[in-house]
């Protein structure tokens, strides 16, 4: 009988955090400036410089911990971790070793049938990151001519976020990796934007027979910047260590460290780990114990915004669809969007459709967010308080949206543009009538076989009128007139 | 002592920039200067004005290994504070040895973190004939870094080494935590603790560079000072023959005041009436020999 092998994998998460300057000086955190320019003597690590703390840094830290339900430490240290590498232009990383800002919490993810898994956390530290390394010659070290380093990363302040081994494929990782995201940028914590850099996963995976509890030696595999290029190299990973281990060759997995290469959609070793690395860890002489004041804490928690799982109870307590819960929860500007439209009290299975099926595929085609929509939350409760009047019908707001995404009617409301626009329903009944016998005499032919029995031509009918008018009859009434004019006369 | 107390008025006080210096206060160091500097050092002598202040030698910085000439200069100093009115008793710091090795452990594993950023790569002389980065790292320290430093790293390498982090590190962050508690209960009875600044007198350029655990060993009085967190001021108190050099002149002998945390005005007051009524003859004149 073949054996079957179950992977084990853990996730170490770098997630820089939303600090407007750096973790140990005063210089901006921002992304995508020239290199060098957001550098100072602090954290190029001059000689008699010496750090202190930006609390902003302490602060999202612990959010990040309440967020995912850690229990954040009253007092944790900061510690030197001691490595050479030219993007590390003090010789050490400033991290917390053994008494970290958190300990515990989990990701809880919800899936699309409902069903809930569970995600442990082991603990979470802050820390700084280094400098950016960039090879010339070449897009990766291997074949480059020389590397030139970039300091405006260096000092950035991280979260690291180590998972418990509690993943078994690729998919468990992606789900762990998205949902602990989605919680992230809900607290405002990070804006975990992986092609960025500012959210890094670090997976370690092992495989070992089913039914063992022992691990299999641990590869870590890293350089992958989206869930998706994740989820597929840890699979590669699985097949690559399961094939090893069913072929006798189990010697050949070894520690080390493993890139993934998205174009050709394998693994490769970066660097075997000799032994343990030796850190040196000790604690940082320049800084005191981190102690966080009964104060600091209490209004931090009272500050906490609400969080994707909490929003998606109290959107499936309006009596919406999973499938648009998951939708409208994803994001913090859907979110925040759909709040602010909810406020008015429209019908919040209508704001939810807009908001799940236009607005959102407008946003994909313009490759925008929610947050740079030019339209307000207040415009489109107002379209789906015109409809739910009858003022307008759902056909004309389909054909007024793209205006007022666009921003058309943020100025003078949209009740105005309907009216500036002539796109009110037609509700009279005699009006109506006059424009079914119009269409009703432009069409004999039709209208002399649908009175022959071909009752499918009805629709047909309707069609036209709606054409006629341009969408702006409303639909029940108009029904009802030809349906009579169609009958009465036969 | 006036210029110690200017430069320590100006220079204390919390550093934004220094997140290990304390945000307390700073207290007014002109108490230091009481009773007055004025009138003539007889006068100052007779008026007792150390009356009520107790200060005590500590006892494991006398007796062996330290040269009796230092000892003798030191004793006289405790004399004369009693002549000025204070009460100078003697006080066992059982734990003050262990500082020197403690202290040592300590000061080479930071000595060895700090100094990793003279790697080459923005600071220290890169060596550029080096092929890839190892190599230039150690290639680059080779040559930039000095006999001694290098000793130190290498210690202060060692001892935070996984599997000796608990035996050196970790250990001497203990001791230094006993030596603290110990120097600061003695410090709740006396305004000031006594001892030399060092065992023996300054010894010649060179002349320990092949014995690095002797030329440590002369720090063994003032390295608890730090270690526990304590002010401390060394002042000149008299002269010594240097017994290996016969013949030569005799060099100064430092008195050493250590004080309770903060109390640096306290340690300063005590220096202060000490330097104001010292005999002439104990103070060392700035004399450097005419350049040929």
């Amino acid at each position: 009988m073949q054996v079957e092998y179950e992977a084990v994998i853990g996730i170490e998460t770098h997630v820089q955090l939303l600090t407007k300057t750096k973790a140990f000086c005063s210089c901006p955190s921002k992304f995508g400036s020239d290199p060098n320019t957001n550098v100072c003597p602090v954290c190029l690590g001059h000689p008699g410089t010496l750090p202190s703390l930006n609390a902003a840094a302490v602060e999202l830290g612990v959010r990040a911990s309440l967020a995912f339900g850690g229990a954040v430490a009253r007092t944790s240290k900061f510690d030197r971790k001691q490595y050479f590498y030219a993007d590390l232009p003090k010789g050490y990383q400033i991290s917390q070793y053994d008494e970290p800002l958190c300990s515990g919490g989990a990701v809880e993810v919800e899936e699309k049938d409902g069903t809930r898994r569970r995600y442990g956390i082991t603990r979470a530290h802050l820390e700084e990151d280094s400098g950016k390394t960039v090879y010339g010659g070449a897009d990766r070290m291997a074949g480059s001519e020389y590397s030139l380093v970039d300091f405006n990363r260096a000092g950035v302040p991280l979260l690291e976020i180590v998972s418990e081994p509690d993943m078994r494929s690729g998919r468990d990782a992606y789900q762990y990796g998205d949902e602990l995201r989605r919680i992230l940028r809900f607290a405002g914590v990070s804006d975990g934007n992986m092609a960025e850099g500012s959210m890094r996963c670090d997976v370690n995976v092992s495989v070992r027979p089913k039914g063992t509890s022992d691990f299999g030696t641990k590869v870590e595999i890293k350089n992958m910047n989206s869930f998706s290029n994740m989820q597929k190299a840890i699979d590669y990973e699985i097949d690559r260590q399961s094939n090893l281990l069913r072929t006798g060759r189990g010697s050949e997995i070894v520690l080390e460290t493993r890139l993934w290469d998205e174009f050709k959609l394998q693994t490769y070793s970066m660097r075997k780990k000799e032994g343990l690395a030796d850190y040196r860890y000790f604690p940082e002489p320049d800084l005191p114990p981190l102690i966080l004041s009964d104060g600091m804490l209490e209004q931090i928690k009272a500050s906490m915004p609400e969080l994707p799982a909490a929003r998606r109870a109290r959107y499936l307590s309006l009596g919406l669809p999973l499938q648009d819960v998951l939708v409208l929860a994803d994001e913090p500007t859907i979110a925040t969007f759909f709040d602010t439209v909810l406020a008015t009290k429209v019908s919040p299975k209508a704001a939810a459709n807009w908001i799940t099926g236009d607005i959102q595929a407008y946003c994909k085609d313009n490759k925008k967010g929610m947050g740079e929509l030019a339209m307000t939350p207040q415009v489109l409760a107002d379209m789906v308080a015109l409809i739910e009047e009858g003022i307008i019908s759902g056909k004309i707001a389909k054909d007024l949206l793209p205006s007022l995404l666009e921003g058309a009617a943020n100025e003078k409301g949209v009740r105005q543009l309907v009216t500036e626009r002539g796109m009110t329903m037609v509700t009279d009944e005699g009006q109506i009538a006059a424009m079914v016998e119009q269409i009703l005499a432009a069409n004999p032919k039709q209208l002399e076989q649908y009175r022959g029995g071909k009752n499918k031509l009805q629709s047909f009918f309707e069609g036209q009128v709606m054409k006629e008018s341009k969408g702006r009859v409303d639909p029940k009434l108009m029904k009802a007139v030809l349906m009579k004019k169609l009958n009465q006369e036969a | 002592m006036l210029e110690l107390l200017c430069l320590h008025g100006a220079s204390a006080g919390h550093d934004v920039r220094d997140s290990t210096s304390s945000s307390r206060p700073v207290p007014s160091f002109s108490q230091a200067l009481e009773p007055s500097t004025s009138g003539s050092s007889t006068d100052y002598a007779s008026s007792r004005p150390l009356q009520g202040k107790r200060m005590a030698l500590i006892k494991e910085t006398l007796g062996e290994g330290v040269e009796p000439q230092v000892q003798a200069a030191i004793m006289q100093a405790a004399k004369h504070y009693e002549s000025l009115g204070a009460v100078v008793e003697e006080v066992s710091l059982p734990s003050f040895r262990l500082g020197l090795p403690a202290y040592y452990v300590l000061a080479v594993s930071e000595a060895s973190s700090n100094l990793a950023r003279y790697d080459g790569v923005r600071f220290g002389s890169r060596n550029k004939d080096a092929a890839e980065l190892q190599a230039m790292y150690e290639a680059s320290r080779e040559l930039g870094l000095g006999g001694e430093v290098k000793r130190r790293i290498m210690m202060g390498t060692y001892a935070l080494s996984a599997g000796y982090y608990d035996a050196y590190y970790k250990r001497a962050q203990q001791v230094r935590t006993i030596i603290a508690s110990e120097m600061e209960g003695a410090l709740q009875q006396y305004d000031g603790l006594l001892c030399p600044a060092a065992p023996t007198l300054a010894y010649r350029f060179g002349e320990k560079a092949k014995d690095p655990l002797s030329m440590y060993k002369g720090d063994v009085c003032t390295v608890n000072v730090n270690m526990a967190g304590l002010p401390a001021v060394v002042l000149p108190c008299g002269f010594a023959d240097q017994a290996s050099h016969p013949g030569s002149p005799q060099l100064p002998v430092g008195l050493q005041v250590v004080g309770r945390a903060f109390d640096e005005a306290g340690i300063l007051q005590l220096a202060h009436a000490y330097e104001q009524t010292r005999s002439a003859e104990n103070w060392p004149t700035l004399a450097f020999p005419a350049l040929p």
